[in-house]
């Protein structure tokens, strides 16, 4: 917690007041104002946290309980550890300051939706997170249905029917959208209301104005007409292809305790294999050494996990690496996040445990492939722009037309579908604000209604 | 503040797999819970750490939670005064001594924490009324922590006129305060 420590205040009252009565008072403000602004930042510094772990964890909890999160790909696992068998050249391990880690790093060709440029949001991360070369990716041009994440240098070698997946990408037809498509069932709200659900009273704005109005200081972001939306594919299928990537961590099958579950001196593996369409989950438990030498920054904890991962063959090609969550012995979590088409694909990143010293010791992933289910229509974010308001209204049981909003992104949700594999969509995420400073968050699918069961979504 | 949540079975189930539905039980407890903890701990630091680990606890076990014929709020300050207790045990090592003297979950908070939640609550609200001008320097130095030279050279201005609008902004609140009959001592 920051303690604010208030003396210049204190000084500021004692000579700006003459009245000691004032002056008690005063100070008597200053001490309950730093009292309740330090508690509601604490409350939404913590609700971010929360937010953040239920979402990895909520959601998917049914199908995934401790692994959810993870979904490196498919492909990448059995193709890089295929190929990195095969291969007779070293693999080249990232170490590369944090500042350059981020999506494209490993991308040769960053994916692209054809002949439409990346949001305007996804730009600017980009050029926030990702190296210069992939900054200055050109848009358009690649239509690439597979979003296969890992190495790039994974080949059509692969025997496995993973690696074949990744290895001969379909194609996306550039017309496709004039295809027929199947309806895609109806996405639920995500994250209704956010931050809201203070009961306040609320002077009502009931007159009708065009969405654009709600728009504060941010404009519309630039989206494609449309986007594939993808399915995550099972990922391994049969025992055969559990030893290779055991191998990758140093198992044999004389460390084999259990079905795929392998365990050498203190160090564990964990394969869970496809069931009922599931992707496939991967954990690696070591415990750390004894802490010796200097803690070391995050971006090197960071980059730590980061090489770990890729060493692995574990790291998406396009990717988002962030630290969170850190603990009083210095630990951190490391959160590696996969983009496709260039966007940020919430819901199953890859998780490290690092110590202090540079050491991961847990690695949680999913070993999942995707593959396009075609391109949809997107609504355009003028229309979508109005649901964070509805949504709150909703969730108030009042009307709103009130909270402006200030930020619109584009991004691809991991969802849940019962009875078959998760579905990858694009859905925009909105956050804003009302007059009393109440910030909300909504995240709305971004497929337009008409290709979604049920009408509007 | 009302006491009870509206439709909190439901939203309790749905919080079980839907991060908003956590999001409104947390908007809506955590004022209570940060307040039983700090009226037993009586430190801000400390009472962050339990809260902390209350809301963690509640999110992992949420999914555990079957009704009975006890409300939800039971079982969250359950979690709250273990939390309470792991802590000063864990204090108790350290220092020797501890106190256990607890305030019952199934009791109503006292008067005096009721009062400091609706004064908190108020004061937020205060600030985001403030004229613009001076809830920006009231928000980065009550909130950022900057002092008012810091705060100048942030906002191009000198140090004596953001110390102008400081108190401005702190007699302005001191008025509204008082109208709304806060009690000084």
């Amino acid at each position: 917690m920051r303690i604010n420590d208030l003396k210049d205040v204190e000084d500021l009252i004692v000579s700006e007041a003459n009245d000691p009565l004032e002056q008690e008072e005063l100070w008597n403000v200053a001490q309950k104002l730093n009292d309740a602004l330090m508690i509601a930042d604490f409350k939404t510094e913590l609700k971010d946290r929360l937010m953040a772990k239920a979402n990895q964890e909520l959601l998917p909890r049914k199908q995934f309980r401790s692994w959810w999160w993870l979904l490196p790909t498919a492909a990448a696992a059995a193709v890089t550890f295929a190929v990195m068998i095969a291969s007779p050249e070293p693999i080249t391990l990232i170490n590369k300051p944090v500042q350059e880690m981020g999506s494209g790093a490993q991308a040769e060709q960053p994916f692209q939706v054809a002949d439409a440029g990346p949001p305007e949001s996804s730009l600017k991360q980009a050029a926030e997170t990702q190296s210069p070369d992939a900054a200055k990716a050109p848009a358009g041009g690649l239509a690439n249905s597979m979003a296969v994440t890992g190495l790039a240098a994974a080949t059509n070698t692969a025997p496995t029917a993973m690696a074949q997946e990744s290895a001969t990408p379909p194609t996306i037809d550039q017309d496709s959208t004039k295809s027929i498509r199947p309806q895609l069932a109806r996405m639920p709200a995500l994250a209704t209301g956010g931050r809201a659900g203070k009961e306040r009273a609320m002077s009502m704005a009931t007159v009708s104005r065009p969405d654009y109005y709600l728009i504060s200081s941010a404009a519309l972001p630039a989206v494609p007409a449309s986007l594939p939306v993808w399915r995550a594919t099972g990922g391994i299928k049969s025992s055969a292809e559990v030893m290779p990537i055991a191998s990758r961590f140093g198992f044999d099958l004389s460390n084999l305790q259990e079905p795929y579950r392998f365990v050498k001196g203190t160090a564990s593996l964990t394969i869970s294999l496809n069931n009922n369409n599931w992707p496939v989950s991967l954990t690696y438990c070591k415990p750390p050494a004894a802490a010796s030498g200097p803690a070391l920054p995050n971006q090197q904890l960071v980059a730590a996990a980061v090489q770990f991962a890729d060493k692995h063959g574990l790291l998406p090609r396009d990717y988002h690496a962030t630290a969170r969550m850190e603990q009083d012995n210095g630990e951190i979590e490391v959160f590696i996040q996969p983009r496709l088409n260039q966007l940020p694909l919430i819901g199953p990143e890859l998780r490290a445990v690092v110590t202090a010293q540079g050491e991961v010791s847990r690695f949680e992933c999913l070993l999942s492939g995707y593959e396009s289910m075609g391109d949809y229509p997107l609504l355009p974010p003028a229309q979508a722009v109005s649901s964070l308001n509805a949504a709150a209204g909703q969730a108030q049981g009042q009307e709103r037309q009130d909270i402006m909003v200030e930020q619109m992104e584009l991004l691809y949700v991991w969802q849940d579908s019962p009875g078959s594999l998760p579905i990858i969509r694009p859905a925009y995420r909105l956050t804003g604000r009302d007059k009393l400073g109440q910030i909300y968050e909504q995240v709305v699918d971004a497929v337009d209604p008409a290709y979604t069961e049920g009408g509007q979504g | 503040m009302a006491s009870v949540l509206p439709g909190e079975r439901e939203l309790v189930e749905r919080a079980k797999g839907d991060p908003a539905a956590f999001g409104e039980l947390y908007e809506f407890y955590f004022d209570r819970i940060y307040a039983y903890v700090f009226y037993q701990l009586k430190d801000h630091p400390k009472t962050q750490d339990v809260v902390s680990e209350i809301f963690l606890k509640v999110l992992t076990n949420i999914g555990k939670f079957v009704w009975q014929d006890r409300p939800f709020s039971a079982w969250l300050y359950r979690i709250a005064r273990n939390c309470v207790v792991d802590h000063i045990r864990a204090n108790q090592k350290e220092t020797g001594f501890a106190t256990l003297d607890f305030l019952d979950p199934d009791e109503r908070l006292p008067e005096e924490v009721v009062e400091k939640l609706a004064e908190a609550e108020m004061i937020r609200q205060l600030v985001a009324r403030l004229p613009h001008e001076q809830q920006e320097v009231i928000q980065l130095r009550f909130n950022e922590g900057l002092k008012f030279k810091d705060i100048a050279v942030r906002q191009n201005k000198s140090e004596g006129a953001v110390k102008a609008i400081a108190m401005r902004a702190l007699n302005r609140m001191r008025t509204q305060l008082a109208q709304e009959g806060v009690c000084w001592r």
